[in-house]
């Protein structure tokens, strides 16, 4: 089916202009919590799709509206003075000064994952990828219709914020038939050398 | 439990030597009931999980220190930003790693002598 060469197509874009910015991983994956990554990562899978009745024929194409899931995931520590921190021989002083250089891994992941955000985004939205480098009219009405952020884990030796993106297009689905049987071949060439009587029209006979 | 029990549930046999350093840089390393015995508590390294998409038993770095607040030359409260000292590994002779906590109001055990610590490993910037 056709969403299936979109959904290949999107993690192909993402993996193509990701330029060492995030990881791309291409399907569902349970544990963005769990396992910790070190790069930023986009998981991106199909999500759910719909055949709007309305959108339909009874034998022939069918509108199909794709949702798309874009799982993001940072993870940050804290970032200061760790040399001083771990010299034995720092002063009182300097050690105060070390502790108050860490930044806030919280904030930081915060807005890592904005900024991740921010690529995937930009991505996705480029008019230039309007059909995710696909043929004109293989998928239309792309769209990133939303962020939202999870709550941050911060209870582990690094902190880890994850967040999703829906991303929603439309392709046309055809069906493809029964597998292993050759389809019935129609010649439909028109002959119409003998319309020497309706002339305004076309009027002939099946060939072949 | 009295509170005298963390002298060994805490600082007893399973015990690991901590070092903390409070925001104004002075270093503990003694334990505040005995000035002459390494201040010691409970550090748990991780926790074990299975990894959902391979099933693979896999282990997650949450480390975990509980110190007896009796021990404490100075006790962390809310807000402040501690370094601390922990071993590598579960051995009283192993090389020290440092790490960050912040404290936050859950994480105090007051009712039962106990404080437990978060941290996070600091990075160099």
């Amino acid at each position: 089916m056709q969403y299936e060469i979109i959904r290949d197509a999107i993690e192909q874009l993402l993996f193509d202009e990701a330029h060492r910015r995030y990881n791309v991983v291409g399907y569902q994956n349970n544990s963005a919590g769990l396992v910790e990554r070190f790069e930023p990562t986009v998981i991106v899978f199909f999500k759910s799709g719909n055949f709007p009745e309305s959108g339909g024929t009874a034998s022939g194409a069918n509108r199909f509206d794709l949702t798309f899931s874009l799982d993001l995931s940072v993870v940050v520590n804290a970032e200061g003075d760790l040399m001083t921190l771990q010299n034995q021989n720092a002063t009182a002083d300097q050690l105060s000064s070390s502790l108050e250089s860490f930044s806030n891994s919280l904030r930081d992941a915060d807005r890592a994952i904005d900024h991740l955000f921010s690529d995937v985004y930009n991505v996705i939205m480029d008019a230039r990828h309007e059909h995710f480098k696909l043929p004109k009219g293989q998928v239309s009405s792309r769209w990133l219709s939303g962020f939202t952020k999870h709550a941050p884990i911060d209870r582990g030796e690094s902190t880890v914020l994850t967040g999703s993106a829906a991303l929603s297009c439309t392709v046309c689905e055809q069906v493809d038939g029964e597998r292993g049987k050759a389809g019935i071949d129609f010649d439909l060439t028109l002959d119409i050398a003998d319309d020497d009587v309706e002339r305004t029209g076309v009027a002939g006979t099946l060939g072949g | 439990m009295a509170e005298a029990d963390l002298a060994e549930t805490l600082e007893g046999e399973w015990a690991l030597p901590v070092v903390l350093i409070d925001p104004e840089g002075n270093r503990y390393d003694t334990s505040a009931n005995d000035p002459l015995a390494p201040l010691t508590g409970q550090v748990l390294y991780g926790k074990r999980a299975f990894n959902p998409d391979t099933g693979e038993d896999i282990f997650i770095n949450t480390p975990v220190v509980t110190l007896r607040i009796s021990s404490l030359t100075r006790v962390p409260v809310d807000g402040e930003r501690w370094g601390v000292k922990i071993p590598t590994r579960p051995s009283m002779t192993a090389p020290m790693v440092d790490f960050l906590f912040t404290v936050r109001p859950s994480e105090g055990g007051a009712s039962i002598g106990v404080v437990r610590l978060y941290l996070q490993r600091a990075a160099q910037a």
